[in-house]
């Protein structure tokens, strides 16, 4: 049978994956420490015949695959929102949350908020994995760019150092598998976490006040999808005249 | 008698190889640095055609991504794929967890003195291939041409090349990745093209018969 069918349908898959994932950055365009995915493509290699030497040449290819869903760890704009408790990173570090049952997991998203025990807990109900707690009488929280927490507290007259937010940084970001909820989980292929005082070359300063936007690019996204649609019609394009050819084969004798 | 037969049968058979082309190529039209394919009619193979890499540098695409790297002109970066060498023209490169600078496969880059590790820092690659983090120089990137593009083997995300190379005489882009170089134009006509002549091989398949139909059962009826 002809292979040109089967080939222009991983073409169709392939490009369907590709606006799938491009949905998926749009529709996050307002999420806070959003980072966009890509799609990398891979071409599906010739298998070459038993007792064909490679270089005869006779063999074609076998259309495309999804290699891998990676995600884009550019940085996105910070927006001021004058919130004491929000926190943007300006660098390559991660926030470190543990959740109830002492996962871990890493967020570029800095929108903090007190819980019950007064600790620094994220939008999604986990902690800061360190650990930081806010008296209930604190006032005028100031967060420094190298993470230092600092607070008035009542009955005192000089402010009160609490601690200091350390982050956290991996040897290859890309590694690092989504785990919905903003956040991040490590994985072999990310590397060990490796904690690093903010502030340090490459890991970036504390920003208190402003949160990271999505780093998803309409302009991209837009023109993205326009050549994903288009060679998605082309592929079908080929199918069709596939399924043609073998029709006037079917008719040779007509 | 059958020759005519044989041949048209040739001919089909070199249009589905065509049309087999065609939607690889198109298939792969999103995949970075892919090199379109063409069958071209050829003697000595099997089925009388073979298929040939078309080097050409495709359209770059801006990232701005430090580790993106786009090849201008002819030219291929090398990386190690078990144990052999394979020649990529995509360079969505990144670090793997042991420092080690990868291709998108995981395969290790080579540099003129091996695997390179990439430390922290502001990774910088220059037009020529040299290789810095903040400044400091830490290696030359690996960078072949080949003298027989009909050598080329592809193979898990890039080539295989046993023939002979001569020097590298492109440049390299930072920040951009090289989309795939296949014109969709040319496979459209392409397309068409096998297409009608597949349709034209019918007739003439067609005529054949008829003729044959009158030479065998109808001479001497009146």
């Amino acid at each position: 049978m002809i292979d040109a069918l089967y080939i222009s349908s991983t073409g169709l898959r392939s490009q369907q994956e590709q606006i799938d994932v491009i949905s998926n950055n749009v529709a996050n365009m307002q999420t806070p420490g959003f980072k966009r995915g890509r799609v990398n493509f891979a071409e599906v290699a010739a298998i070459a015949a038993p007792n064909e030497n490679a270089s005869s040449g006779s063999q074609h290819g076998g259309g495309s695959r999804v290699l891998s869903t990676s995600t884009m760890f550019g940085a996105g704009a910070l927006q001021p929102t004058r919130n004491p408790l929000d926190m943007a990173i300006d660098g390559n570090g991660f926030f470190e949350l543990e959740d109830i049952a002492g996962n871990r997991f890493y967020s570029r998203a800095g929108q903090f908020r007190l819980d019950e025990e007064g600790y620094l807990t994220s939008v999604s109900g986990m902690r800061l994995a360190q650990g930081m707690q806010i008296p209930s009488d604190a006032s005028e929280i100031r967060i420094t760019g190298a993470g230092e927490v600092s607070a008035q507290l009542s009955g005192e007259t000089e402010r009160t150092v609490l601690g200091t937010i350390d982050l956290v940084t991996f040897v290859a970001n890309e590694g690092l598998e989504s785990a919905g909820n903003n956040a991040f989980t490590a994985t072999a292929r990310s590397g060990e976490p490796q904690s690093v005082a903010a502030g340090e070359a490459g890991v970036g300063k504390i920003q208190q006040g402003y949160i990271e936007m999505a780093n998803v690019d309409m302009i991209d996204e837009m023109s993205g999808l326009v050549l994903a649609q288009r060679a998605y019609q082309l592929n079908a394009r080929v199918l069709q005249a596939s399924d043609q050819l073998l029709e006037t084969i079917n008719n040779l004798r007509r | 008698m059958s020759d005519t037969i044989q041949a048209i049968s040739r001919a089909l058979s070199a249009d589905v190889e065509g049309i087999n082309a065609v939607s690889h190529n198109v298939a792969n039209i999103s995949t970075p640095g892919y090199q379109s394919v063409r069958s071209i009619p050829d003697f000595a193979a099997t089925l009388g055609t073979r298929s040939v890499v078309q080097v050409a540098d495709g359209p770059l695409a801006q990232t701005g991504r430090a580790f993106d790297l786009a090849l201008r002109g002819p030219g291929f970066f090398v990386c190690e794929h078990e144990g052999k060498p394979l020649l990529v023209r995509s360079g969505s490169f990144s670090r793997s967890p042991a420092g080690y600078l990868v291709n998108a496969n995981g395969d290790p880059v080579q540099t003129v003195g091996g695997p390179v590790e990439i430390p922290d820092g502001k990774l910088q690659v220059g037009g020529d291939g040299t290789i810095r983090v903040d400044e400091k120089p830490l290696g030359q990137l690996l960078l072949v041409d080949v003298s027989d593009p009909a050598k080329l083997v592809p193979a898990s995300g890039g080539y295989l090349y046993d023939g002979a190379f001569k020097p590298w005489s492109g440049s390299v882009q930072q920040g951009a990745v090289e989309q795939s170089n296949v014109d969709a134009a040319e496979q459209t006509l392409r397309l068409i093209e096998l297409t009608r002549h597949a349709e034209s091989m019918q007739r003439a398949f067609s005529i054949y018969d008829k003729t044959m139909d009158t030479g065998i059962n109808r001479v001497g009826d009146n």
